[in-house]
C-alpha cells in the first residue's frame, strides 16, 4: 500500500509515518520544513506548502504508482477569544485547516479514484462540539468533518473518514494548555489536573494511539465515517 | 429572547440580490434581535463558501454581538445541488454551527447564537415559524442549538 501523510513532520503526522511504515506500507510524508523527517526504507520525503497548487501538484506527481490512501494530518493551533480574532487569524486558521483539504483531495483525487482508495482527514474534537476560545478552529474543523462525512455520501469510488482526536500530547498542544493555564490564573499542572479530570481515561492521548487509529481507518473494508479518538472526553 | 431588542437584518455580502426584499422583509420581521442571512446561491463558488461564511460570522460576533442578546444565523441551502457542490455546502454549514457552539460556550451571558438551516428561500414560513417561537416566551431557553429544517429533504439531483 501507498500513502501520503501531510504534515509528516508534526507529533500525528510523524506517529503515522512510523505506524506506516512498521507496517510494511510505502510513505510519502509531506510538510512545509522536512529536516526532522530522517530517511528510512519506503519512505519518500516532499517538502511543499498545500496551499500552493504547484506543490500540489508536485506531490501528487511524486506518486510511482497506485495510491491507496492520504492522510490530511497537517494543521495549525488556533484558539484565540473571540475579541482576538482578527480577519487575518481567522484567514490563516481556515486557510491551512480548512481550505488545503479539499485542495489536497483535489491534486490527488483521480489517482485515489483509480485505486478505489481512501482519503483520512485528521479533523479534531474541536470537529465534535464547539469550544470556547476556538470559534475560528471549531469552524475549520467542523468544516472539515461535515465535508469528510458528505462526500462519503456522494462518492462511491473513494472511502472518506474522519478522526477526531481528543487532547493529544503534542507541542501544539502544550501551547495551547500555557495560554489557557494563563488565561485563567493557574499553573500548567493545575491546568493539566483539571482538565484531564473530564477526560475518562484521565490523561492526554498520544500521537502513536492516534495514528493507529488512523491506520485502522486507512484499511479497507467497513470502518466507521467518523471516528472519535478522546479518551472518553466529551462522552461523560 | 429578549424582546426589547429590536430587528436587524445583515444583509449578505457576496450576494446582495439573492434574498428579494419581500423574503427579507417577512425573516425581519419574524425574529426580535439580530438575523445573519447566508445565502449559499450557486452564484458564488461552492469551494469559496465557508471561509467567506465563517469569516463574516465571526466578524459579526466580534463587533456586534455584546450590542444583542439574540443573533441568528440563518443559512439558506438551495434544496437541489450538484452532487460535487454538496459537501462545501455541508462544510460551511457545519462551520457556521461550530461556530455558533463555540460563542454559546465562550459568551453564554452575552449572546444567544442560533443555527438554523433552511432549503431554500422558498421555505420562509418555516423560517418565519422558527424565528418567532424563538423570540417568544416559549422560546426562550433555547440558545446555541442548530435547527436543520431540511430534515427529510434530498439535496442531490
Amino acid at each position: 500500500m501507498t500513502v501520503i501523510v501531510t504534515g509528516a513532520a508534526g507529533a500525528i503526522g510523524s506517529a503515522c509515518v512510523d505506524v506506516f511504515l512498521a507496517a510494511g506500507h510505502r510513505v510519502l510524508a509531506q510538510d512545509l520544513r522536512t529536516d526532522a523527517i530522517g530517511p528510512r526504507d519506503n519512505l519518500t520525503v516532499v517538502t511543499g506548502n498545500l496551499t500552493e497548487p504547484a506543490d500540489l501538484e508536485r506531490l501528487s506527481r511524486a506518486v510511482d504508482g497506485p495510491l491507496d490512501a492520504v492522510v490530511a494530518a497537517h494543521g495549525v493551533a488556533g484558539s484565540a477569544a473571540l475579541e482576538n480574532c482578527t480577519p487575518e487569524f481567522v484567514n490563516r486558521v481556515l486557510t491551512v485547516n480548512w481550505r488545503t483539504v479539499p485542495s489536497l483531495f483535489k491534486a490527488v483525487e483521480r489517482q485515489l479514484s483509480a485505486s478505489y482508495g481512501i482519503f483520512v482527514s485528521v479533523a479534531s474534537q474541536a470537529a465534535l462540539s464547539g469550544e470556547s476560545e476556538n470559534a475560528a478552529y471549531c469552524a475549520a474543523k467542523f468544516g472539515v468533518r461535515a465535508w469528510s462525512e458528505t462526500q462519503a455520501l456522494v462518492r462511491a469510488d473513494i472511502a472518506f473518514r474522519c478522526i477526531c482526536p481528543g487532547a493529544t500530547e503534542s507541542p501544539l498542544l502544550i501551547a495551547a494548555q500555557r495560554q489557557f493555564a494563563e488565561a485563567e490564573g493557574v499553573t500548567q499542572e493545575e491546568y493539566y489536573k483539571a482538565r484531564t479530570r473530564q477526560i475518562s481515561l484521565g490523561r492526554y492521548g498520544k500521537p502513536s494511539e492516534i495514528a493507529a487509529s488512523i491506520l485502522y481507518l486507512s484499511a479497507r473494508g467497513t470502518r466507521p465515517r467518523v471516528l472519535a479518538v478522546t479518551g472518553g472526553d466529551g462522552l461523560l | 429572547m429578549n424582546a426589547r431588542l429590536s430587528n436587524r437584518l445583515t444583509p449578505p455580502r457576496s450576494a446582495p440580490d439573492a434574498i428579494s426584499a419581500q423574503s427579507r422583509k417577512l425573516i425581519e420581521s419574524a425574529f426580535v434581535g439580530t438575523v445573519v442571512l447566508f445565502d449559499f446561491s450557486a452564484d458564488i463558488a461552492p469551494d469559496t463558501w465557508l471561509e467567506s461564511a465563517a469569516g463574516r460570522l465571526i466578524e459579526h460576533l466580534r463587533w456586534n454581538e455584546r450590542e444583542t442578546e439574540a443573533t441568528a444565523v440563518v443559512a439558506l441551502v438551495p434544496a437541489q445541488l450538484a452532487a460535487e457542490a454538496l459537501p462545501f455546502a455541508e462544510a460551511a454549514v457545519g462551520a457556521l454551527r461550530g461556530i455558533v457552539q463555540s460563542t454559546t460556550r465562550e459568551r453564554a451571558h452575552h449572546t444567544e447564537p442560533l443555527n438554523l438551516v433552511v432549503g431554500t428561500a422558498g421555505d420562509l414560513d418555516a423560517v418565519a415559524e422558527t424565528l418567532k417561537f424563538l423570540s417568544d416566551r416559549g422560546g426562550a431557553y433555547v440558545a446555541g442549538a442548530t435547527l436543520d429544517l431540511r430534515v427529510g429533504r434530498t439535496h442531490l439531483q
